[in-house]
């Protein structure tokens, strides 16, 4: 894993734009702030799942 | 008397083994309605009248040998959305970054096409890599919903959809990686079949998102979609979809799934009436309804949207790196978006996949089949797509992607005079029940009935 985690929020341009590069990618910068509300979205969903992930799994162990 | 586009699949099949049709009769009336209606559908975007013919031809010599009992599908004119390979001709996926290439090796499908003698009418247009659309920016405008040209079909099997629906062909092939059958069925008021995961090959068929991509058939009634998937389906141990067509529903228990959608600010009034008069269709019919506690749909949408995204852009990542000034604004826009993810979110929604398939597993344990809404509202407008931003089209179609049950959706009516669709959800290989339970919903109706004024 070469990409740090961003809390949710944390997301910025710049952020967002070095996540690119660091992927190899060379975009647009009215590309990128197409993108950007979509990919803060997108964070905040993987975050929720994350949450969900950790709920059940709580769940599984709690004791009958 | 029935123009020949116009009859199912098993009328027009019993007609070619009569003898009162040809193949080649049958073919050369669905390329004279592509050529009336292609030009206002944009559905088709490659046809070659000549290899159609041929396919024609060859499937009269195997009818006038007799060897058709076996081959409900023999003669019988279909058409492909343009991620599968054809060898020898290109899949553009609709996308400039396809330009040039040709296939060197047929589909899976395609030879299952071949093998039951169908004949394959041309490519049909796909949302750019069946990911987002409608986009103007691509090798091939978007198709027009039949129902009225100024509204879009849905994607990203969008010319299926508008070439069934229009008349062009009574049954055309899809993806549905989160409800690309099933929203552009709904959309354009015809029949779509998400079966069980990989019962349809994805062999040969460009990928999106290879967890989620499901194969599935788009067609004018239940029993085409049905002879269809039966007639292209990789084996399994279960009975065929056509097997329980015309049976009784009395006594079968369906767990209607209304708080999906009943009170989300965003479904239309109509859409909510439409699906429970359909429910107490179904009740009429003698089936029993019950309502169900579904799983949390958003945490589905979470959850699928994680994987579609990290998994599209493995698929693109080399050539958005390379030339990334071909693919189209909103389909480049869409993929980057994965960046942002790492492979804990990946593994964490692959984890919670597994267990959101184990509670909905859970559910359909305890009755026949589930039914809920589609889309929330019919197709919208083109003009709502003018400013380039994505437009929001509710649906409730990609849990099923993710959990891999089959998913039959059929018209239940109309808003605005845009058709409604209704989704059954089937026990894993259960599309033989889904399509029973279509089929009879479908006969007991006049949805399917009414036809688009082209």
């Amino acid at each position: 894993m070469t990409e740090p985690r961003f809390p949710t929020g944390q997301l910025t341009a710049e952020t967002f734009s070095r996540l690119l590069s660091g992927h190899g990618l060379t975009i647009t910068p009215d590309d990128q702030a197409a993108a950007l509300a979509a990919s803060q979205n997108l964070l905040a969903q993987a975050e929720r799942v994350c949450a969900a992930l950790q709920a059940a799994e709580a769940d599984d162990d709690a004791p009958l | 008397m029935t123009h020949p586009c116009d009859l199912t699949i098993a009328e027009a099949g019993e007609a070619l083994r009569n003898g009162t049709l040809s193949a080649v009769e049958l073919a050369q009336a669905h390329l004279e309605r592509i050529e009336q209606r292609n030009d206002r559908l944009l559905a088709f975007i490659d046809v070659n009248p000549e290899a159609v013919l041929q396919q024609a031809r060859a499937a009269d010599a195997r009818l006038t040998e007799g060897e058709c009992d076996d081959l409900p599908m023999l003669g019988i004119p279909v058409a492909l959305k343009d991620l599968f390979d054809v060898a020898g001709t290109a899949t553009t996926c609709g996308s400039h970054v396809q330009a040039g290439q040709v296939a060197t090796q047929d589909a899976v499908v395609v030879q299952r096409i071949q093998s039951a003698g169908a004949v394959l009418l041309g490519k049909v247009a796909t949302y750019e890599f069946a990911l987002t659309g409608p986009a103007f920016d691509q090798p091939n405008p978007p198709p027009r919903n039949p129902w009225n040209l100024d509204h879009i079909t849905g994607g990203s099997s969008s010319g299926s959809a508008a070439a069934v629906a229009g008349g062009l062909v009574r049954c055309a092939l899809g993806t549905d990686t989160g409800g690309s059958v099933r929203s552009p069925a709904a959309y354009c008021g015809i029949v779509g079949l998400k079966p069980t995961y990989e019962r349809l090959s994805r062999q040969g068929v460009f990928p999106l998102s290879d967890s989620l991509d499901h194969v599935g058939p788009l067609a004018a009634c239940v029993a085409d979609a049905a002879l269809c998937f039966d007639a292209f389906a990789e084996l399994a141990d279960a009975p065929a979809a056509t097997q329980w067509l015309w049976k009784s529903l009395a006594g079968l228990r369906l767990g209607y799934g209304r708080d999906w959608f009943a009170d989300d600010p965003a479904v239309d009034p109509q859409a909510v009436t439409a699906m429970d008069a359909a429910a107490s269709q179904l009740s009429l019919l003698e089936a029993r309804i019950e309502p169900v506690d579904l799983p949390d749909y958003d945490l589905f949408e979470a959850v699928g949207t994680v994987i579609l995204q990290a998994e599209a852009l493995a698929v693109h990542k080399k050539a958005l790196g390379t030339m990334p000034e071909r693919y189209g604004r909103a389909a480049l826009r869409n993929l980057i978006t994965g960046t942002v993810l790492t492979p804990e979110h990946l593994a964490a929604a692959r984890a919670m996949q597994q267990h959101l398939s184990d509670e909905m597993d859970a559910v359909l344990h305890r009755v026949d089949a589930l039914i809920t809404l589609t889309t929330l509202t019919p197709a919208p407008a083109f003009a709502a797509f003018t400013d380039g931003q994505p437009v929001w089209t509710p649906m409730r179609t990609f849990p099923f992607n993710l959990t891999g049950h089959p998913v039959l959706t059929v018209p239940i009516g109309f808003s605005n005079g845009l058709p409604l669709g209704m989704q059954i959800i089937g026990k894993r290989n259960d599309e033989a029940r889904i399509c029973q339970i279509g089929q009879a919903f479908e006969q007991s109706t006049d949805h399917s009935v009414i036809k688009p004024n082209l």
